[in-house]
């Protein structure tokens, strides 16, 4: 299980480091191409709208993980060690629900009936299942890690070293990586 | 005993209220409501036939179908609203037959430039066997078409530079729609076509990001781009219908005798909107003109040359057999002598289009 984790937190940043930088290539081409070039690129706008979805999906799946998500932890922190184990037990159930029902279910039946009907995007005519395919994609990588963050809560073990503490040290002040921030 | 009695008015009052909303629900039970959501200005001629329409459908189903109105995109753009149909969750819409491109490849014939000759060859083909088709092609991805409303035809504007010719388009950066016939219609045309949101339209004139823009009278008129666009060439490129859809799911589910209402609610608000828009786009020619807009009418058969490779870049798609259809149908109907002005735009065009094909 650790090592599958890892595995997808590695996938998610490469694939997030690579959207990243394409969706700022995307706009400097169409600034350059607008006003140094006087010969506007059409597909910029759309590329980049599209990586901007896959970027911010991704990304909660991501801050989900780094636990960097807002949470209030006033009341929580007030609480005896068990009853906070549970509420925090029901924070996951609550995300996990949210993940399974909403993004991989309602979001794969997007994804199958645009798919379906074969719906083309105005300019780039890429299939918009395309786009829409990173919504079930997200709650996948998002029940994934509330897999993980529950076993370690029942175990009582530490959870798989988080993203935050492998890549982004830089980012990690006592906000992001504190042990009792909670999640959502 | 003193709280018993309590009680009980307590109880009677609980089943009077729930008797009371029961009532209520019963009303509206048996009228049936369909939700119509759209994207334009309630001050919007399309918007106005549909209200009409709205109006027509109660009188002749003698109350028992309403339509709901949403108007101004508050439920979604025009794409997410035709989403919004396939999954059953809205009724009807009204659409641009542009962003229909994207669910209905057969609608980017509307997009293409100079595809007829004039008003009346247009709507010859809108109400023919071709256009009926068009309506019903939308049915393999769970949309129906109702109707078409007019959309007038789409001429440039600019800000410094006027248009008089096709060549003073060389180089001047457009704003298009966001689709790919819009793209290679202005590019086709000399231009450089640039996709902006509408939204963000009337800064980018003002600022100079784009030269010009192209719409209809109506439309150039509502969105005050005429404060800062000054040229507006009337050189009609595109005739780009607006369609009435509803989701062929609820068209099912309403039974032939409701279906039929509908339908000629429709039909009617069809000739109503007509009408209106015809009077809406004198009225607009008439305000921008006063407001200092030089309104230019170019000679529209140096343009039309222009796209005559565009034209054939379609052969062999299904697109090209339905412009070629669209090119044989014949100018005019002999029953319906048409006005001299038009006659004379049609014999002229004629000659130009055979060869496009």
């Amino acid at each position: 299980m650790k090592n599958l984790v890892t595995l997808i937190d590695r996938c998610l940043v490469l694939l997030l480091t690579v959207l990243m930088a394409a969706l700022v290539l995307a706009i400097v081409w169409q600034v350059l191409s607008r006003y140094l070039l006087h010969a506007p690129a059409a597909f910029t706008e759309e590329l980049a709208r599209f990586i901007l979805i896959w970027v911010s999906l991704l990304g909660a799946s991501y801050a989900f993980r780094a636990r960097m998500h807002l949470g209030l932890n006033l009341i929580v922190e007030k609480l005896h060690a068990n009853n906070k184990r549970r509420v925090e037990l029901f924070a996951l159930a609550a995300v996990a629900m949210f993940a399974f029902a909403v993004l991989v279910i309602g979001g794969g039946r997007l994804v199958l009936l645009t798919a379906q009907l074969q719906q083309v995007s105005a300019v780039l005519g890429l299939s918009m299942a395309w786009v829409y395919a990173v919504i079930p994609l997200s709650g996948a990588l998002m029940l994934v890690y509330v897999l993980d963050f529950a076993l370690a809560l029942l175990s009582g073990a530490e959870p798989t070293p988080g993203i935050d503490q492998n890549q982004n040290d830089a980012l990690d002040d006592s906000g992001a990586s504190g042990p009792h921030t909670s999640r959502e | 005993m003193k709280a018993i009695t309590i009680n009980n008015i307590g109880r009677c009052l609980l089943v009077c209220i729930v008797a009371l909303a029961v009532a209520a629900c019963d009303k509206h039970a048996d009228q049936r409501a369909l939700k119509l959501a759209h994207s334009l200005d309630i001050n919007h001629p399309v918007h106005k036939a549909m209200a009409h329409m709205a109006t027509r459908l109660e009188q002749l189903s003698g109350g028992t179908m309403r339509v709901d109105i949403y108007p101004s995109g508050q439920l979604g753009s025009e794409r997410e609203l035709i989403e919004l149909l396939q999954i059953g969750s809205l009724a009807m819409t009204k659409v641009s037959a542009s962003p229909l491109e994207g669910f209905v490849p057969e609608m980017k014939v509307f997009s293409i430039p100079y595809v007829f000759r004039d008003q009346q060859h247009f709507w010859q083909v809108l109400n023919g066997d071709i256009g009926r088709q068009l309506l019903l092609a939308p049915e393999r991805v769970r949309l129906r078409g109702l109707g078409y409303y007019d959309a007038g035809s789409r001429s440039f504007y600019t800000t410094e530079k006027p248009i008089r010719t096709p060549s003073d388009l060389d180089g001047l950066k457009i704003r298009v729609m966001k689709s790919q016939t819009a793209v290679a219609t202005v590019e086709n045309l000399g231009g450089a076509a640039t996709p902006i949101a509408w939204g963000e339209l009337y800064t980018a004139l003002q600022q100079g990001v784009v030269d010009g823009a192209e719409n209809n009278p109506p439309t150039f008129y509502l969105s005050k781009h005429f404060e800062v666009a000054k040229f507006y060439t009337l050189d009609e490129h595109t005739s780009i219908p607006d369609l009435l859809l509803i989701s062929r799911h609820i068209w099912q589910s309403l039974d032939s005798q409701q279906q039929q209402w509908l339908q000629t609610a429709v039909d009617e608000s069809v000739e109503f909107q007509r009408a209106l828009w015809q009077k809406d786009t004198q009225k607009a020619l008439k305000a921008v003109a006063d407001a200092g807009v030089e309104i230019i009418y170019p000679d529209k058969s140096l343009y039309r040359e222009k796209v005559v490779a565009m034209h054939e870049s379609y052969q062999g798609t299904t697109t090209g057999a339905l412009l070629k259809k669209i090119a044989a149908l014949p100018s005019t109907t002999p029953a319906d002598p048409a006005p001299g002005s038009s006659e004379s735009n049609g014999a002229q065009s004629s000659a130009a289009l055979p060869e496009s094909m």
